[in-house]
């Protein structure tokens, strides 16, 4: 009988890991092939709450933000900005969830995938290509057209509407462009005072660029033991690494991330295989020779990397204009600002200028589900978030700082569940003058209004708005751009269509696979020519059946 | 044994073990809902699954999603590391809990004994990012274990930087995270052991080694065997969040896993139907191996899961 107790416990121990591990394949299954159940529900939240034919309800699902900061008494479900607009414009908004960064592409790509959609959503141009065909989401032509303002209309357009093009298939807009400017180019930033102090000239060139690293490592004016030249992180080629990436070193070398460009044929190129990214390849795996670059980069995100900046390790970077937001952890101390920055416009190999790459300016897009009951509701947001974040009037102040109206750091704007931004702005031509000669009377948008004001405060002695004076200031990161644009010295994506069917199949592979060659060749782990294989590769891997997609594209909608 | 005997027995039983039968209703009611209820979802991998037609409204494509995957460029790659993974750990990680609960059950000092259990199975209760997290601190350049390996002729970069040491960072933590919790059900056989056995033992003379020789370890091998057998039904099942939150570029030569590769065609590129189908064609291939690992255990020590 004891024995007997004694197996039984046993027995039911084994059992239960067993039947745990055997859940594992169960579990998988279910995680990708998730119940098609509550679809019924779906139209349920948003309750028509039009009996009185005045105030409509639309859901949504939202990204909650660290940096967001409510007034005591307002959380997501009831705050000044949701109020702001049910009492402007009739429309409520619920959210049916909110998940925070890390999880909320996770949770959109689980909402498509159990057909449980709110009545309107933020997707990427995957799912909106998706989500069409699938037929899960509705056809704004019309909708658009009654409902959207002239303004809102004029605003979406300004880029000579080529991003409401990407939205639309086969003639019907599927989408409201989660539009911004794509006219912002990448810098490089180096800390000025060390090249002061080594008495070193501004980069221009690439040689420039490793002469300087190399200084930088050699002389080592930060008294640093782990020292570098130029910051790296993990995901150096990716287009959503925007400080401590490695794009605008390609194109220094006038090589390209993953872009269509010209063959010169009148035909279109993929510029990951072209021979200039196999210089810059080289260019690096002899800067990573030398040990001007920190060799466990494969492993560092961007805030482990810009440690080292932060810490007088490294003193060069290539960044997206806003960069300085990211430096000012290091740069300014207690108060004082301990490291001074310089931007520079992205050096080259040659005598001819680098051409900072650029997208259309849109990478997300709104969509209404097809069971959406007031899709009305959606467009009448976007009317009004075009006129609050634009030209908002003192009460209008609401959508941007919550009840108070006063700007105090809590990022109440991010409340807004559907923001667009403009396609166009003259940010570089107007703000480094307006600061530099402290004259308020030329800007134009409220965007302007908002740097000078911090910029100014900056002049004032107020250290903690350092990098919006390296951002909007003279000689900033704003003020290389008219330069640009006026020369056209950019190089813009030439393909904007929906992916095609063979990118959707192929392409995950291919920049898997393109990454693994850069990393090998970078860390020095393979040989350069290691590249012409890759190329070879890249071809049979489906590259070149893109190619001839893209193309085809290329032909019909030049 | 005809139906009405075993139904009458089972009557009986059933009225002596209530309360053991009640405690099962919770287990039989999670796989009910969470395992068996979701397992029609795996008509998907045979069809063009599109969320607004639903399950059964989706097209049939047959076949289409397996040959795919099986013409696919990484399908080789995938397949033999997960098996080189799994084999790994079937070499190294299984037997791990066995040797700690062997040495545990030597241990006289009933303080010391549950000190080592408690601080063994503590990792097992920490959450895998935490553990990425750990892991790749402790192979970083200024790590512990960098720190020491460096004496040895390391070149003292990140571990998780070298493809030759994945698979070993990959076992090594997942022995230091289960030993102890693996080690429990180990514990229990062990005092299922007739203590008479190891008295009859002394006499003849057998030291220590010798009574674990002769009379633990033939104690606790039906469960070894089943355990064993378990474990081979599980070969192509590698957990895809350690391996996505270890690898990187430079490693996925050696850490890509079928698991990791479903992750990321299914969520991330939104081919449903195509990984429900790898996931389809691993269960398969564990359950084949399954039956097959019982079927000889059964010919050979007698032991079977049935």
């Amino acid at each position: 009988m004891k024995l007997g107790r004694k197996f039984l416990l046993i027995t039911t121990l084994i059992v239960s890991v067993a039947l745990a591990a055997c859940g594992n394949n169960a579990k998988e299954t279910e995680k990708s092939s998730p119940s098609a159940s509550p679809s019924a529900s779906a139209g349920s939240s948003a309750s028509s709450g039009a009996e009185s034919g005045e105030v409509i309800e639309v859901s949504t699902v939202s990204q909650s933000d660290p940096y967001l900061k409510f007034d005591e008494g307002e959380s997501w479900e009831k705050n000044s900005i949701y109020d702001a607009y049910e009492k402007d414009i009739g429309v409520k908004i619920t959210n049916k969830w909110i998940a925070d960064v890390t999880q909320f592409k996770e949770k959109v790509k689980i909402t498509i995938a159990s057909d449980d959609l709110p009545d309107f959503l933020m997707v990427n141009a995957t799912q909106l290509k998706e989500l069409t065909e699938a037929d899960m989401i509705m056809d704004l032509t019309e909708l658009y057209e009654q409902y959207a303002t002239d303004e809102t209309k004029k605003f979406l357009t300004m880029d000579g509407g080529l991003q409401m093009k990407t939205a639309t298939f086969d003639g019907k807009l599927m989408g409201i462009p989660s539009s911004y400017n794509p006219y912002q180019y990448q810098n490089l930033y180096v800390r000025t005072d060390w090249l002061k102090e080594l008495n070193l000239p501004e980069p221009k060139t690439m040689a420039d660029l490793v002469a300087v690293s190399e200084a930088f490592k050699a002389k080592n004016p930060g008294g640093k033991s782990t020292t570098y030249g130029l910051a790296v992180s993990k995901n150096p080629f990716s287009i959503e690494t925007g400080v401590t990436g490695l794009r605008a070193f390609l194109n220094g070398y006038h090589a390209y991330e993953n872009i269509w460009i010209d063959d010169g044929n009148g035909g279109l190129v993929n510029s990951d295989i072209q021979p200039e990214v196999k210089q810059a390849l080289a260019a690096l795996q002899d800067m990573f020779k030398k040990g001007l670059i920190d060799p466990e980069f494969a492993v560092k995100d961007t805030e482990k990397a810009a440690e080292l900046l932060y810490d007088d390790g490294i003193g060069m970077v290539f960044g997206a204009t806003w960069t300085p937001a990211q430096l000012v952890k290091g740069a300014v101390k207690d108060g004082k600002i301990v490291q001074e920055w310089g931007v520079f416009p992205i050096p080259s190999v040659d005598g001819n200028p680098a051409r900072p790459q650029i997208g259309i300016g849109v990478d997300e897009y709104y969509v209404i589900s097809k069971k959406a009951k007031h899709p009305e509701g959606v467009i009448k947001l976007l009317n009004q978030w075009i006129v609050v974040d634009n030209h908002p009037t003192e009460d209008q102040k609401v959508y941007g700082y919550g009840k108070d109206r006063v700007e105090k750091g809590s990022n109440y704007w991010l409340l807004n569940p559907l923001r667009v931004g403009k396609q166009l702005d003259n940010n570089g031509e107007i703000l480094p003058k307006a600061i530099e000669t402290k004259d308020a009377s030329i800007l134009q948008t409220q965007d302007q209004k908002n740097r000078y004001e911090r910029a100014m405060k900056f002049v004032d002695g107020d250290t903690s708005m350092w990098w919006e004076y390296l951002i909007s200031g003279p000689k900033g990161a704003f003020s290389y751009g008219p330069e640009i644009q006026k020369n056209k010295q950019y190089m813009q994506n030439k393909f904007y269509g929906a992916p095609t069917p063979t990118m959707v199949d192929r392409q995950e592979i291919l920049t898997k696979k393109r990454d693994e060659v850069y990393f090998k060749i970078m860390m020095n782990q393979v040989s350069v020519d290691e590249f012409d294989k890759f190329v070879e590769e890249w071809k049979k891997l489906g590259g070149d059946e893109i190619t001839k997609e893209v193309n085809e594209w290329y032909s019909a909608n030049k | 044994m005809d139906k009405t005997a075993f139904g009458r027995r089972f009557v009986r039983d059933f009225l002596t073990n209530k309360y053991l039968y009640a405690m099962m209703i919770p287990v039989i009611a999670y796989y009910l809902i969470f395992q068996y209820t979701p397992m029609y979802g795996v008509l998907i991998a045979f069809k063009n699954y599109v969320p607004a037609k639903g399950i059964l409204g989706s097209p049939w494509v047959g076949l289409d999603h397996f040959q795919a995957f099986f013409d696919s460029y990484y399908f080789l790659r995938v397949l033999s590391n997960t098996i080189i993974i799994s084999v790994y750990s079937l070499l190294f990680e299984f037997p791990a809990p066995i040797i700690l609960a062997l040495m545990i059950n030597e241990v006289r000092s009933r303080r010391y004994k549950k000190f080592v259990q408690t601080v063994t199975y503590m990792p097992y209760f920490i959450s895998m990012i935490v553990i990425a997290g750990l892991i790749r601190d402790f192979t970083d350049s200024g790590g512990v274990i960098n720190t020491l390996y460096s004496y040895f002729g390391g070149d003292g970069t990140s571990m998780l930087q070298h493809a030759g040491l994945f698979r070993p960072i990959y076992i090594l933590s997942e022995i230091w995270q289960k030993i102890g919790w693996e080690s429990i059900i180990y514990l229990a056989a062990l005092m299922g052991i007739d203590q008479d056995q190891y008295e009859a033992a002394r006499i003849d003379g057998a030291g220590r080694l010798k009574q674990i020789w002769y009379v633990t370890l033939p104690g606790i091998l039906p469960t070894i065997v089943i355990l064993f057998i378990l474990r081979v039904g599980n070969l192509l099942n590698v957990g895809f969040e350690k391996i996505i939150l270890l690898y990187n570029p430079i490693t996925y030569e050696t850490a890509d896993v079928i698991s990791s590769f479903v992750y990321r065609k299914g969520l991330l590129e939104f081919n449903w139907s195509y990984s429900t189908s790898v996931g389809v064609f691993n269960s398969v291939i564990n359950l084949t191996l399954l039956v097959l690992a019982n079927w000889l255990s059964r010919k050979v020590t007698k032991n079977s899961l049935w």
